[in-house]
C-alpha cells in the first residue's frame, strides 16, 4: 500500500488564504469597516498583508504532503515548525467530505478525519482535494479497516466473518413539506434579531448622512398605525430571513442508516457528507422547542465521543434528524440506534423540590421590583409579572423528570426547550450526588452523570428525592 | 495568587486617584473592593478549607472510587475503575515542603482529585488504584 507523498489541490492556497483573511477580519470587525472607508490611504499596507498571506500559504501548500504508508496515514506539514503526523488507519473513526458552492464549481472538496481525540486537539483536515482523490482516500481508509476486521475474524474462529453490506438499511430524507415545517417551527428569530440590532447600531457608519436623516425623520413623524405596520413588517422580514436560513441549513438533509454507522448528507450552499459510527454515540438528545411541542414534533441530536466540529453542530452534538413526529420517534430510534431505543417514560420530581426551585427566581424578581419601585415611578407595576414568572417556573419544573429503564437512564430537562436525554450505564463516566444543607433538610438532592462527548458533558437531575438519588447511585455501581 | 493581583490592582487604583486627577468618590469603590478582597481572603483561607477538610473523604471499594467533597453543596462522586484511564500524582513546592502529594484520577470525561495526602499514602494509593484498574478492565463502547 506504499504510495508517494502527494500535494493538495492547488486551490488549497487560495482557500486557506481566504480562511486566514477571514479569521483576521472577523475579530477586527467594524474596525475593518472603518478601514474600508479609508481604503485609499491604506491600500498599500492591505496589499502587502494580502501578499504575505498568499506567499505564506504557498509555502504551506508546498510543504503539506500526505501519503499512505502501510497501515498508517502520514501527513507532513508546517513551514516554521515542521510536523509529521502518523495516524493509524484503524484509529480513524470516520472520514468526512465537505464542499461549498465555490469549491463544487471547481470539483474540489475538503476532507476531514475524525479520531478519538477531544475536539480541542485539532483535526486532520485536507483542505482541498479533487473529488476523485477524496473518494480514493475514503475507499482506502475503509479498505484498511475491513482488512483488519477480517484478520480479527480469522483469529476468532467461532465468529463467522461478517460481510460488509454497503446498502443502507433505511434512508430518512427531509421531505419538502417537512423542511418547510422545520423552518417554520424552529424559531431562530432571536439570533436574527440580535444580528439586525447589531447591524443597526453600526448602520450610521454605513449609510450616508443625507439618507439617514431622511429615514429617521420619517420614523419620527409616522403615526401609531404606521409604526405598528413597520414593526409588523420588520417581524415578518425577520421571520422570513430565519426561514430562509433554516432552508439553507437543512435543505437536502438525508440520513442513511447503515450497519453500525450513520451517513448524514446536508446543505445547499455548503454540502457535507458525514459518517458517524453508532458505537461512538454516548447519548441521544431529543429537543422540543415550545412551538414544536405544541404541534407534536421533535429534533434528534446525538452526543458522540471524539472530535466533532463545534461550528457545524449545536454545542458539540450531532444533528441526527431535524424534524420528526413524536409518534415516529420510537420506530426511528429502533432503526437508527437500537441500544437507545425503548419506551420513554418519566417519574415526575417531588413537589417540594419544585417549590424550592421557585424560591430563587421569586426572590430575584422581588428584589428587582423593590429596586425599581425605589428608583422609578412605574417600578411597582413590575410586580404584576411575578405570578406569571412563578407559573412559568412551576410548569417548567413539573415537566422535568427522570426514569431508569434497565440499563438506560432517561432525563428530561427544560429551560425553554424541553430536552430528553437518553444514555446508558456503560456510557456514564462518573456519577455524582450533590446535596446542600437545605436540600438535606428537605430530603432532596441533585444528581449529575458525566458522559464523554466532544467536551465533557454532564446530565443533571435537579431536586429529586434523596432515596431515588441513592437508588441511582446504586444502579450505577452495579456491574 | 489572584489575591495578590487584586491587591496590586487596588493599589494602582488608589495611587492613580491620588496622583492623577481622578474623582474622589472612587475612593469608596476602592475601599469596597479592598473589603471584599479581605472577606474573600478570610473565607478562602480560614473558613472554607476547614469545612472542606471536615466533609472530604475518599473510599476505595471493590469496583469504584468514592470521593466526597464540598462546602455548601456536598458532592459524592462515584468513579468506577473500569472508566479510569490513568492515575497521576503531583506535588507542587508547597506540598513538597510539607511532604504531601495530590493524587488525581482521569476518566474520559474529566479529572477527579484527592488534593493532599501523605507522600507514602499517596504512592500506595496510586499503586492500589493502578492495580484495581488492571483488575477491572475497561469494556470499550
Amino acid at each position: 500500500m506504499k504510495s508517494n507523498g502527494k500535494h493538495l489541490h492547488f486551490f488549497a492556497i487560495i482557500s486557506d488564504a481566504v480562511s486566514t483573511l477571514w479569521s483576521i477580519i472577523v475579530p477586527l470587525g467594524f474596525g475593518f469597516a472603518w478601514g474600508m472607508r479609508h481604503l485609499g490611504q491604506i491600500a498599500g499596507y492591505a496589499l502587502i498583508i494580502l501578499l504575505v498571506i498568499i506567499v505564506f500559504n504557498f509555502f504551506k501548500w508546498l510543504r503539506f504532503k500526505y501519503e499512505f504508508i502501510d497501515d498508517q496515514f502520514h501527513i507532513r506539514s508546517g513551514v516554521l515548525v515542521r510536523s509529521d503526523r502518523y495516524i493509524r488507519i484503524q484509529r480513524i473513526q470516520s472520514v468526512q467530505i465537505k464542499t461549498n458552492l465555490l469549491l463544487r464549481l471547481l470539483g474540489v472538496v475538503q476532507l476531514k478525519f475524525d479520531t478519538a481525540d477531544q475536539a480541542s486537539k485539532g483535526d486532520m483536515v485536507l483542505s482541498a482535494l479533487k473529488l476523485e482523490e477524496a473518494e480514493r482516500i475514503k475507499a482506502e481508509v475503509s479498505r484498511g479497516k475491513t482488512q483488519k476486521s477480517i484478520i480479527f475474524a480469522v483469529e476468532d474462529p467461532t465468529e463467522a466473518p461478517k460481510v460488509v453490506d454497503d446498502s443502507p438499511k433505511k434512508v430518512y430524507a427531509l421531505s419538502g413539506k417537512r423542511l418547510l415545517a422545520a423552518s417554520l417551527l424552529t424559531s431562530k428569530v432571536g439570533v436574527v434579531l440580535a444580528a439586525v440590532f447589531g447591524l443597526w447600531s453600526q448602520a450610521d457608519d454605513f449609510i450616508p448622512d443625507s439618507i439617514q436623516g431622511r429615514s429617521l425623520s420619517y420614523l419620527e413623524h409616522a403615526s401609531l398605525v404606521g409604526m405598528v405596520i413597520i414593526i409588523g413588517m420588520a417581524i415578518l422580514m425577520l421571520w422570513f430571513v430565519s426561514l430562509v436560513s433554516a432552508l439553507l441549513r437543512w435543505g437536502f438533509f438525508k440520513l442513511s442508516i447503515h450497519e453500525g454507522e450513520w451517513r448524514i448528507h446536508r446543505g445547499v450552499w455548503e454540502t457535507s457528507d458525514e459518517t458517524y459510527k453508532t458505537d461512538r454515540v454516548q447519548a441521544i438528545r431529543i429537543k422540543e422547542q415550545w412551538v414544536q411541542q405544541l404541534f407534536g414534533w421533535c429534533t434528534v441530536y446525538a452526543d458522540c465521543s471524539g472530535s466533532i466540529d463545534l461550528e457545524k453542530s449545536d454545542g458539540g452534538s450531532v444533528l441526527v434528524f431535524p424534524l420528526l413526529r413524536k409518534k415516529e420517534l420510537p420506530d426511528f430510534l429502533e432503526t437508527a440506534i437500537p441500544r437507545f431505543a425503548g419506551p420513554i417514560k418519566h417519574h415526575p420530581l417531588p413537589v417540594r423540590g419544585t417549590l424550592y426551585r421557585m424560591i430563587l427566581p421569586a426572590l430575584f424578581w422581588i428584589a428587582l421590583c423593590c429596586t425599581l419601585t425605589w428608583r422609578l415611578d412605574w417600578g411597582k407595576y413590575t410586580l404584576i409579572a411575578l405570578p406569571f414568572i412563578l407559573a412559568y417556573f412551576w410548569f417548567k419544573n413539573r415537566s422535568e423528570g427522570w426514569a431508569l429503564m434497565d440499563k438506560r437512564l432517561i432525563v428530561i430537562n427544560r429551560w425553554l426547550t424541553k430536552t430528553t436525554t437518553i444514555t446508558r450505564r456503560n456510557h456514564i463516566q462518573s456519577f455524582a450526588k450533590k446535596q446542600s444543607r437545605i436540600q438535606k433538610k428537605l430530603n432532596l438532592s441533585t444528581c449529575a452523570a458525566t458522559i464523554r462527548a466532544s467536551t465533557a458533558e454532564s446530565i443533571t437531575i435537579r431536586q429529586l428525592d434523596e432515596q431515588d438519588a441513592d437508588k441511582l447511585l446504586q444502579w450505577f455501581r452495579k456491574k | 495568587m489572584t489575591n495578590i493581583i487584586f491587591w496590586l490592582g487596588i493599589g494602582g487604583f488608589i495611587t492613580s486617584i491620588l496622583f492623577f486627577d481622578w474623582p474622589h468618590f472612587l475612593f469608596y469603590i476602592a475601599g469596597a473592593l479592598a473589603a471584599l478582597n479581605i472577606l474573600q481572603l478570610i473565607l478562602y483561607v480560614f473558613i472554607f478549607p476547614s469545612i472542606n477538610y471536615r466533609t472530604f473523604f475518599y473510599e476505595i471499594r471493590q469496583e469504584d472510587l468514592l470521593i466526597q467533597n464540598g462546602i455548601f453543596i456536598i458532592t459524592q462522586t462515584v468513579i468506577p475503575f473500569t472508566r479510569v484511564q490513568n492515575v497521576e500524582t503531583s506535588q507542587g513546592p508547597l506540598l513538597r515542603k510539607h511532604r504531601l502529594t495530590a493524587v488525581s484520577v482521569t476518566t474520559a470525561a474529566g479529572e477527579h482529585e484527592i488534593p493532599a495526602l501523605e507522600e507514602s499514602d499517596a504512592l500506595a494509593l496510586r499503586d492500589q488504584i493502578a492495580e484495581l484498574i488492571k483488575e477491572n478492565p475497561a469494556n470499550e463502547i
